[in-house]
């Protein structure tokens, strides 16, 4: 099933790479990614993602997401995720139909 | 560790200022600076190339630097001092080939939650990228094995980002942190002043009243509770946490081999390891249990067995400190994240009645105790490794390699501490047991320090005798000889119908002639008579010594679940 996930992250180097490292591993295949250009030190992550197996759980890789240092907050849909990656990208502007995924970490 | 407050660099900044007006500061005596300003006072390393300018810098410092014989083993001596202090351990190496032979002991440590800082040398900045001699991107290639990794690109910003890895490397749940250090901002002049604390890392929250109640409330109604207990017990500090619950609740306890030591080993309730090499009563207990409290224990496969006939019958109580590992393989049905001892305290036992099913466990753990009385005259591994443990007593510190006589450590040593008990549990990297013996023996010259280590796993390491000698270093080496990768034989013996392959060492040198040659004590033992003997010899002895134990190649690590099959359906000789 395709879910979106919305990240902020630091601009730190590497950051990307470890976000995009971390889902794949996890068993997450990337079907869109957009990030936007930063402010303030930080920008906004939003990917599709397709579990690989029925065992994949979305809230455990928030979890996950939300552990590594540079991320700032992590954030799942509060509309139906089986949306086209446009849709994804326009709805990474606009904060109020995302929900907080886990509470951040710093 | 905590970070510095600002004045307390400024002492070594004002000695430091008067060395400046005859010596030139650069980046890398900022990294020596600063690891001596936050504490630390021992690092494992390796010189070469890109990180000569730290070596430079390195005489004259306080920090005493442990020359070991390979990368590989400055990560693990590291990371055995760190799980014996709880601070993070320190290694250091030079670019490309330093850095890719230290990649196993940080995955190492990533796996088993060990805080670690590791500094690598880089080529210079300009460099990087075009594939200059001995560049690896040693960035990118430990991500997957990191809790995080930074390169520094500016000097004037090394006491700060350091800190920072400190706090991370050691905060929330431990793990290694690299940090990659370019040369040409390690031989930059700098002179970086130590900034104010950096941002501490917040636990998770505690868990709400009502998931405690609810948790409460679940016990009530169990009949046959069980408490599993993994490492995430001695990262989160619980261990007294872990004892008195038992002591309140009587609810029988098993634990992962990360777990061992949590629970006091003379409880009469603590039924033992659980898993691929667990014991019948743990096990069993397991199976049969209606309510798993799963307390800093992650359902790795090696304790659960196949995953859906894992505790078949029981509901889950997940308690961890860290949030990400609750239902990540076993859904549960309250998972409470947060400080362990809290909410082990906010759990109430006022309805719990399970004196039946405590004592059915405890009849159980008797009736299948493990036996040692082996037939024949040879050394029987299991029984040698019991009466050094129980000699040694509370001080006694296992390094352990892998194989057969990791396992039978873990089944039949006591451990009046689970730190006490190092070894690699989820990497499961042979190699590990000398050098993490070199780091506890350095760390507790006090303690018994015994490396308990196989003919296959000393030859990944064996170089550090050198280190041990050089240093004079207190480890006691018991090699368990069975001439053979034995458990790699014991898996081909039952699951690959005695295909033998590659697994025999018939021509193993003469391990105490190799010490000898090291300049190391070591003595042979053939037979069980001499048993007593060598373990008197062993701990009394006050450098390095090697015991070279001959024992039988056919001997097995028992009992032993098959890949693939429930823990219920364990074999047994
Ligand atoms: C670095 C590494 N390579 C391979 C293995 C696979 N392996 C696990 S146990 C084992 C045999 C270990 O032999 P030895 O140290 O003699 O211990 P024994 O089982 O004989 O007690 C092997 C090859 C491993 N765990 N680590
Ligand atoms: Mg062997």
């Amino acid at each position: 099933m395709r879910t979106l996930l919305r990240i902020d992250i630091a601009d730190a180097e590497g950051a990307l790479m470890r976000l995009i490292g971390l889902v794949e591993r996890r068993g997450f295949t990337i079907a869109t990614l957009d990030k936007a250009a930063s402010s303030n030190g930080q920008s906004t992550v939003t990917m599709s993602l397709d579990a690989r197996d029925d065992a994949r759980n979305m809230d455990v890789l928030a979890r996950q997401v939300a552990r590594l240092l540079d991320v700032r907050g992590v954030f799942t849909p509060d509309f139906e995720p089986q949306i086209a990656p446009e849709i994804a990208a326009q709805a990474a502007g606009t904060p109020h139909r995302w929900r907080q995924a886990c509470p951040p970490r710093h | 560790m905590t970070a510095l407050p600002a004045t307390e660099i400024d002492d070594t900044a004002s000695a430091a200022d008067a060395a400046q007006t005859r010596t030139r500061q650069t980046g890398a005596h900022a990294v020596v600076r600063t690891l001596e300003a936050l504490g630390v006072t021992r690092v494992f390393g390796y010189p070469g190339g890109a990180i000569m300018p730290v070596y430079d810098a390195l005489t004259g410092s306080s920090l005493k630097h442990i020359l070991v014989r390979h990368e590989q083993a400055a990560a693990f001596a590291a990371d055995a001092q760190a799980r014996l202090t709880g601070k993070a351990g320190v290694c250091l190496a030079t670019s490309g080939p330093g850095a890719t032979n230290l990649l196993t002991g940080i995955a190492n440590a990533y796996l088993d939650s060990v805080p670690m800082i590791i500094l690598t040398g880089q080529v210079p900045s300009g460099l990087m990228g075009t594939d200059a001699f001995q560049e690896v991107d040693v960035f990118g290639m430990s991500m997957p094995v990191v809790k995080h990794s930074i390169i520094i690109r500016d000097p004037m910003r090394i006491p700060e980002m350091i800190a920072e890895a400190f706090q991370i490397a050691e905060g929330g749940r431990p793990g290694p942190v690299l940090i990659d250090l370019p040369k040409d901002v390690l031989q930059a002049e700098a002179y970086p002043t130590f900034p104010p604390g950096s941002r501490p890392e917040a636990g998770p929250p505690s868990p709400p009243e009502s998931d405690l109640a609810s948790a409460t409330a679940l016990l009530a109604q169990s009949d046959r509770p069980v408490l599993y207990i993994g490492g995430g017990v001695t990262l989160g500090g619980a261990v007294d946490a872990v004892r008195d619950f038992m002591a309140r609740t009587g609810i029988p306890a098993v634990a992962t081999l990360k777990g061992l030591g949590c629970a006091h080993p003379d409880s009469e309730t603590y039924l033992g390891m659980l898993g691929m090499h667990g014991g019948r009563a743990a096990n069993v207990a397991v199976d049969e249990s209606d309510l798993l409290i799963c307390c800093g224990a992650r359902f790795d496969d090696r304790a659960t067995g196949r995953l859906d006939s894992f505790a078949p019958g029981a509901r889950i109580i997940h308690i961890d400190g860290d949030a990400a590992e609750i239902d990540k393989l076993r859904r549960a049905e309250i998972g409470l994240a947060g400080d362990i001892t809290e909410i082990l305290a906010g759990i109430t036992n006022d309805w719990l009645d399970i004196a039946a099913w405590r004592d059915t466990c405890i009849e159980r753990k008797h009736r299948h105790a493990f036996r040692y009385d082996a037939p024949g005259s040879g050394v029987y591994a299991p029984a040698m490794l019991k009466e050094l443990s129980e000699v040694a007593g509370d001080d006694f510190i296992a390094a352990c390699d892998v194989g057969q006589h990791q396992m039978w450590v873990a089944q039949h040593c006591r451990f009046s501490r689970p730190e006490h008990h190092l070894t690699s549990a989820g990497l499961g990297a042979m190699g590990y047991g000398l050098p993490a013996g070199i780091g506890a023996a350095m760390t507790r010259p006090d303690a018994k320090v015994v490396t308990i280590t196989g003919d296959g796993s000393i030859m990944m390491n064996i170089q550090e005798l050198a280190t041990a000698r050089r240093y004079g270093v207190p480890v006691k080496i018991l090699l368990l000889d069975n001439a053979s990768l034995g458990l790699v034989r014991q898996w081909q013996e039952y699951f690959f119908e005695e295909n033998f392959s590659e697994i025999d060492l018939y021509d193993n040198p003469d391990f105490a002639e190799v010490a000898h040659a090291f300049g190391i004590e070591a003595f042979t033992v053939h037979s069980r008579e001499e048993v007593p003997a060598a373990i008197d010899r062993l701990l009394k002895a006050r450098g390095p010594i090697l015991a070279h134990v001959l024992i039988d190649p056919r001997e097995n690590v028992w009992p032993l679940v098959p890949p693939g099959a429930s823990n219920a359906d364990m074999m047994e000789n």
